[in-house]
């Protein structure tokens, strides 16, 4: 392969390629990669095809050392003491991939395709690996360990707007920003997290745009910004409904543009919560068609019908009560004067009624959340009322404006690539939440794991260690020595995703462009690709005729064959003769979510109210104080301190947990204190401290931090089990499962910063 | 003449060390020594604000070598192996450092790093990483920030300047009227750290006033 980029200086012998980050901090930063005698040995940004994306972040910069890092897997590996135990030997390819294809046969002969389990984690390769073998596998209906975390707020804003995916973001695009008169980053911290887009953010308030930051605790970007808000840890749905109590009680609305768009003026039955179709009033009516009150007609018509659709108002129709969405909302939010929501949040009244004013008076403002709010019980009701704030005030589908989870490079441009190779209809898997997994009965006795499950996508940890001993075979299939590993019974090295035996890798459409992730180096010792490992598993569990395709086959199609007219005049070829990198046919201004202001939604228009969770009281996003954060807990009594995970400028979740040079910056977990707290428990900074609860414990340095509120600490997320001093932050973690998340997405969201714990000093106890 | 030099926007600061680490990537640098650090101005610790919550405050600082006009370093060094060029860059000259370590006290800005042992570099990149240009130290000699001088002779920013990913370095010519260092350098508000040594170094800051500013409320 030809140098691809000529922005980096060298010997002759240096190559310079270009590819994609691969990890969940879901950046996509293109880097430029120097491989010199077949060494990986520097990386820096790579130019974007639309430059305002240019730029990589301290993780990627580390990746040299992440890829020889000494954790790395080298070889296929076989348990030979207890499990848990550590004891392993090395066995070939044929000799690993022969015991689990026998194994796998065994299982599915004894007990079916319902006994095997596939999981996977983002902090290793692509997610969607091993997906096809495991729909294939035993002609369908293996288990799939999947969901629960960072999905709540998504969640919300699907329900409030449409689906948009998993995790559909719903916010304008980033480079939008500077056209915000008023920016509210809520429970979001790009600054540590999500760094090559806090430029947007930047570029907007030193533009003019007011930045807004609502944290808990003062985050490297909360320190930028133009007013800082510090509610009290899990109080932001209370937060957000007292802000649009002020908006709707000083009439700070937009009505023309909420009866036009939102819910706010259909009809609802007050009986079942359902919205008032016609069929309900009128013989042979139609059950899609939605009610209002025609003010003009003193009756309820349909809402095409109606030229005068009223917003408030009470009625009995055909012997049912009914009252518009946005009446029941307003009496919903009520209940949230400001002096009440200062009694949860902790701030001043004065200050709530200033943001939700400063809100109405900004247009066009946007509202920017992240995952500080999707830890919580009722993560996706901020959203919802966040949507809703959006919706009532007219600031959604304008540029500056929207509301979305603006986690990383998202909203952009939709462009799609062609799909992959198709799977027959009887492929399948059965979907089982995270959060549920071994607290229900369950005909799982195989796990065929990839990443470390066991530390990043669990709750309750000692919890989950028991489950795991519970199954019969364990495979994980991972870069690195982690903890899962350490709990299997046969490890597969895989190969990172710089690594490759093929040319092109796959390819991703991110940042109105479309990349490739080209192969970088070789395999590192005996690692393989997970295609290549899925593959050969598949072929020796009679499943090759499935796998004929190679990598490059396969992203060849989905590019040449995409039927996405952003893709006219982009090809396989020509975007490997481009470097890996070609802008697509998409508008060059900043993309506006909703712009055309159609909704995917039953009724068509932004819902605030959902009909389809009357059943469990979240028709509308009410508080209900039910969770271990809040000070009204019980648990507070006897855990006094919230502790959350923040997530660190060096780790993707866990993945560079080892990567030297920021491990020289920041070398170990420290449990980050209040002042006042530390002192009043006999701690400072340097000291050990144990956070302990009912569910188990860590040790950490103490680092008294004025950061953080009295009443809050931190362990931030995503170290591994070898580099805490004793315990681990997931012991810690809440798993309580959320029936409403259960009921409308089938999974619920693992609420890791509703946890509680007392701090003491290590000297007291057994480590 | 010229004179090299670099405006840091610290308003934009994130403290996120990539300019630090992409430096050391691309030079070579061993573990444990350090060309660019990232200063928390706050708390004693990392990272850690001073102040009572919520009235607490910090800011980030990136410091490399400010490549001074009057350099400190260069008169205390007995072998002449800290030349400055014609363009205003400092640099070790490798060959002739005998590691006495006099330079190290004369900097007033601590910039300059000693290898008491061979320099350790990370399993797997033991023969050097980042600039082939660059050659790995030995035990016994000094080193710091070069600007990255095989960059700028490629004509190239150096490593820190392409790894923010805030940009919040810019980098120029500060004799240059119509350089945006020079622009920048030249803002009331700029300043430089240690203006009594009389150093007269080549890299100026913009001060971090968001936080000063800002409105809290909690």
């Amino acid at each position: 392969m030809k140098p691809q980029s000529d922005i980096r200086p060298g010997d002759a012998a240096d190559r310079v390629i270009n590819t994609v980050c691969a990890h969940n901090c879901g950046g996509r930063a293109r880097l430029a990669c120097t491989v010199r005698n077949g060494v990986l040995v520097r990386v820096a940004p790579a130019p974007a095809p639309d430059a305002a994306y240019t730029g990589a972040c301290v993780r990627c910069l580390t990746l040299p050392q992440w890829v020889y890092s000494k954790e790395r897997i080298a070889q296929p590996m076989r348990r030979v003491g207890a499990r848990g135990e550590g004891r392993f030997e090395p066995v070939t390819w044929d000799e690993a991939m022969d015991e689990i294809a026998a194994r796998f046969r065994a299982f599915l002969e004894d007990h079916g395709a319902a006994s095997i389990a596939f999981t996977r984690t983002s902090g290793s390769s692509q997610l969607g690996n091993y997906s096809r073998l495991a729909a294939l596998l035993g002609g369908g209906g293996t288990a799939n360990f999947f969901g629960g975390v960072d999905m709540a707020v998504h969640m919300g804003l699907n329900n409030t707007f449409g689906f948009k995916g998993m995790f559909g973001q719903h916010a304008n695009e980033w480079t939008d920003r500077p056209r915000s008169k008023l920016i509210i980053v809520w429970g979001h911290n790009p600054a540590e997290t999500a760094m090559t887009s806090m430029k947007f953010l930047l570029d907007a308030r030193d533009a003019g745009s007011r930045l807004v930051v609502i944290d808990p605790r003062y985050s490297a970007t909360a320190m930028h910004a133009n007013w800082w808000l510090a509610p009290r840890p899990g109080t932001d749905l209370a937060l957000a409904l007292g802000l649009l109590h002020i908006l709707i009680a000083q009439e700070l609305i937009d009505r023309d543009f909420s009866l036009a768009n939102s819910c706010a003026p259909l009809l609802v039955r007050l009986d079942n919560g359902r919205y008032l179709r016609e069929a309900d009033v009128v013989a042979g009516g139609s059950d899609s068609t939605f009610m209002v009150w025609d003010e003009a007609r003193k009756a309820a018509v349909t809402l095409a019908d109606s030229r005068a659709p009223a917003m408030e108002g009470r009625h009995a129709l055909a012997g049912v009560q009914t009252a518009t969405a946005f009446t029941l909302l307003t009496d919903l939010v009520a209940d949230y004067p400001p002096d009440r929501v200062t009694q949860i949040t902790g701030l001043k009244a004065a200050d709530i009624i200033d943001l939700a004013r400063a809100y109405a008076a900004g247009k066009p403002a946007l509202i920017g959340f992240g995952y500080g709010v999707d830890r919580y019980r009722h993560g996706e009701l901020v959203t919802r009322v966040g949507a809703t704030m959006a919706l009532l005030t007219g600031n959604v589908g304008i540029p500056g404006a929207g509301v979305g989870v603006q986690s990383h490079g998202y909203g952009f441009h939709e462009a799609r690539l062609g799909p992959g190779p198709a799977l027959p209809a009887w492929a399948w898997t059965e979907s089982v939440p995270n959060i549920e997994v071994g607290r229900r009965e369950s005909p799982v006795r195989a796990l065929f794991c990839q990443g470390d499950w066991l530390n990043q996508r669990m709750a309750d940890m000692n919890a989950a260690r028991e489950y795991l001993k519970t199954l019969e075979f364990v495979v994980t299939v991972d870069h690195f020595w982690q903890t899962t590993a350490q709990w299997s019974d046969i490890v597969l090295p895989a190969s990172t995703f710089l690594e490759a035996t093929s040319p092109v890798r796959d390819a991703i459409v991110v940042g109105n462009s479309v990349l490739l992730r080209q192969k970088v180096i070789d395999p590192v010792a005996q690692s393989r690709p997970d295609a290549d490992i899925e593959r050969d598993l598949a072929g020796r569990l009679g499943l090759g005729e499935w796998f004929a395709d190679t990598p490059e086959d396969i992203v060849r199609a989905q590019i040449d064959a995409s039927p996405d007219p952003a893709f006219v005049g982009v090809t396989y070829d020509r975007l490997l003769q481009a470097g890996g990198g070609l802008r697509l046919d998409v508008p060059a201004t900043p993309h506006v979510q909703y712009a055309d202001l159609n909704f995917a939604t039953k009724t068509g228009r932004g819902e605030f109210y959902v009909e389809d969770l009357a059943s469990v009281g979240e028709a509308l996003p009410v508080f209900v104080e039910d969770h271990e954060a809040l000070v009204a807990h019980p648990l507070a009594q006897h855990y006094p301190l919230v502790l959350v995970q923040a997530h660190a400028r060096q780790r993707a979740h866990s993945t560079f947990f080892n990567t030297g040079w920021t491990l020289e910056i920041w070398p170990e977990p420290i449990l980050e204190m209040n002042p006042d707290d530390a002192a009043a428990r006999g701690l400072q900074t340097g000291d050990l401290g144990e956070a302990y609860n009912k569910r188990g414990r860590v040790a950490a340095r103490v680092v008294c931090n004025p950061d953080f509120p009295p009443g809050m600490c931190n362990v931030s997320e995503g170290w591994k089990q070898h580099q805490y001093v004793a315990g681990n932050v997931q012991e810690l973690t809440n798993n309580e499962v959320n029936a409403a998340h259960n009921l409308l997405w089938g999974h619920a969201n693992i609420p890791f910063f509703d946890t509680r714990v007392e701090v003491r000093p290590m000297g007291e106890v057994q480590t | 003449m010229s004179r090299l030099g670099m405006v840091l926007d610290l308003d934009r600061c994130i403290g996120c060390w990539a300019c630090a680490v992409a430096c050391k990537m691309e030079n070579s640098v061993g573990e444990g020594l350090w060309w660019q650090k990232v200063q928390t101005i706050g708390g004693p610790a990392i990272d850690t604000s001073a102040g009572v919550f919520p009235q607490v405050h910090k800011h980030y600082r990136p410091r490399n070598c400010f490549h001074c006009a009057e350099p400190p370093c260069i008169p205390v060094c007995p072998t002449e192996a800290i030349v400055k060029r014609a363009d205003g860059i400092v640099e070790i000259v490798q060959d002739r450092c005998i590691g006495c370590g006099k330079c190290q006290p004369a900097c007033p800005y601590d910039a300059i790093e000693m290898n008491q042992v061979a320099p350790r570099l990370p399993q797997g990149l033991e023969g050097g990483h980042g600039a082939s240009q660059v050659t790995p130290r030995t035990a016994g000699v000094v080193e710091k920030c070069s600007f990255c001088v095989h960059r700028i002779d490629e004509g190239l920013e150096p490593a820190c300047v392409t790894a923010c990913p805030t940009q919040v370095i810019r980098f120029g010519d500060l004799d240059d009227p119509d350089s945006a260092v020079s622009a920048l350098s030249g803002r009331s508000d700029a300043f430089r750290l240690g203006e009594e040594t009389g150093a007269d170094p080549s890299v100026w800051y913009l001060p971090a006033v968001s936080g000063g500013k800002q409105r809290r409320s909690g």
